[in-house]
């Protein structure tokens, strides 16, 4: 009796490990949208992680609150503001006049970038866990949210690309995660080259920038854009600036090391870009 | 009998469910060494010790699916390696080992060091998108981190386990 017991069990567990497999091959197959299963569960969770990251949210204020006075917090924010508006003053200076006209259309994404069309949402679950670097949001597929799409911050900077959508929720693998890449370029140089995340740089909050000669004319401090190449990810959308250059692990190229212009662990709001014209 | 039996596993169930909220939205938030602790095995083991191995391993595949629909990025990983560690602990503890707080606790970092080493080897050694020393610069601190938890996590299941019925025997071979 206790082997059949035994016997059943361990048909139970193969069944079971299956059925998972058979739902991870669907969500694959999706091409990114979450089985029914993971959908089900998801969307039930959701609203529960969207209150405890409230919570959270409010107790990390009130703790900062504590040792800050709104004040400075105010000032801190608009000198923000003010220091991105002035390092974009500071790169169309450099530049031709279209270059300018360009970047002037980098601010105000509602007016100035009307070819996108945004969907906002409210991030509910970051960092999950320790091997990757992702995003929860509060939007989903019932929202016109779809893998592949591109999510920005408010101030115009890359955060990352959609990778799994539920019906009320989604994730986004951020820049600076190992399954990321993406075609960008160097401002100053207009040097074309691929940026992708990497473990070792994940946790310290950085990615790299990759197949790069050894030659190659960067500095510290120069800003890294998307490229549009490729289709996946809109033009010029900032994606950080160099700290440093290497020499890869072949010692044939370099790569440099970018510092990302989004702050991943303050961010509470995203924007998923929905369709944007694609730049030749 | 069958009553209680019911209601315990409900309870363990939200106790579960209770645990995940904590993780993703409360602990992630924790950052020491670099990595946030990681408490989902250990309620793993924790109840896997208490309740058996069959018990465990379907407790295990239940809370994997539920963490595979809220933890990116890669679905199923967790349902299995959780089936599997549940039904491993559950056996393991059964045959050799008294059920008390030092058995769940060295259970609970070694189900969360196999599942680091399974979940690393699957998803980033093979593919080469990283190498041991990454494994090793991530699970060494967050083991460190998550036994500071294990009797947070403990507490609560052993009162759940003894409150219906299933009191551990502290029996060995």
């Amino acid at each position: 009796m206790r082997f059949l017991l035994r016997h059943k069990g361990l048909l139970a567990a193969v069944a079971a490990v299956l059925l998972v497999l058979v739902l991870a091959v669907v969500s694959s197959l999706t091409g990114g949208y979450a089985s029914p299963v993971s959908n089900l569960l998801g969307t039930v969770f959701q609203p529960l992680q969207s209150g405890i990251a409230r919570l959270s949210d409010s107790i990390a204020s009130l703790y900062g609150y504590m040792y800050e006075h709104d004040a400075l917090k105010e000032e801190n924010e608009r000198l923000k503001i003010q220091i991105a508006k002035m390092e974009e003053a500071a790169r169309l200076s450099e530049a031709s006049n279209d270059e300018n006209e360009r970047l002037r259309q980098l601010l105000g994404l509602s007016e100035r970038r009307r070819d996108f069309v945004f969907e906002s949402a409210t991030i509910t679950e970051r960092d999950a866990s320790n091997w990757a670097s992702t995003l929860t949001l509060s939007r989903g597929s019932s929202n016109g949210i779809a893998p592949g799409q591109c999510v920005i911050s408010e101030a115009g900077y890359l955060v990352g690309v959609i990778s799994e959508v539920g019906a009320t929720w989604s994730t986004v693998t951020t820049l600076i995660d190992t399954d990321m890449e993406a075609g960008a370029f160097i401002f100053r140089t207009g040097l074309s080259a691929v940026v992708e995340g990497n473990f070792d740089l994940m946790r310290q909050g950085l990615l790299r920038m990759s197949y790069l000669s050894k030659d190659v004319d960067v500095k510290n401090g120069d800003p890294v854009l998307t490229s549009g190449i490729g289709g996946k990810y809109p033009r010029d959308i900032v994606i950080g600036t160099v700290t440093d250059l290497y020499m890869d692990e072949t010692g044939i190229s370099a790569y440099a090391v970018i510092r990302p212009s989004v702050e991943l662990g303050k961010l509470q709001q995203v924007f998923v870009i929905k369709s944007f014209d694609i730049s030749e | 009998m069958r009553y209680r039996g019911i209601v315990k596993w409900v309870v363990y169930a939200l106790a579960f469910l209770i645990f995940l909220l904590l993780q993703t939205g409360v602990l992630v938030r924790v950052r020491v060494w670099g990595v946030s602790p990681n408490i989902l095995p250990v309620v793993i083991a924790v109840v896997a010790m208490l309740e058996g191995r069959e018990a465990g391993a379907v407790y295990g595949f239940f809370a994997g699916l539920w963490c595979d629909a809220v933890i990116p990025p890669v679905p199923a990983v967790h349902a299995i390696l959780f089936l599997l560690l549940g039904a491993g602990v559950g056996h393991v503890t059964e045959k050799l080992f008294r059920k008390n707080f030092l058995t769940g606790f060295l259970c609970s970092l070694v189900t969360l060091a196999a599942f680091d080493v399974v979940f690393f080897t699957v998803l980033y050694l093979v593919p080469g998108r990283a190498d041991l020393y990454n494994l090793v610069l991530v699970a060494a601190p967050e083991i460190a981190l998550t036994a500071l938890c294990v009797p947070a996590v403990y507490a609560p299941l052993r009162g759940v386990a003894r409150r219906f019925g299933n009191e551990p025997t502290g029996e060995s071979s």
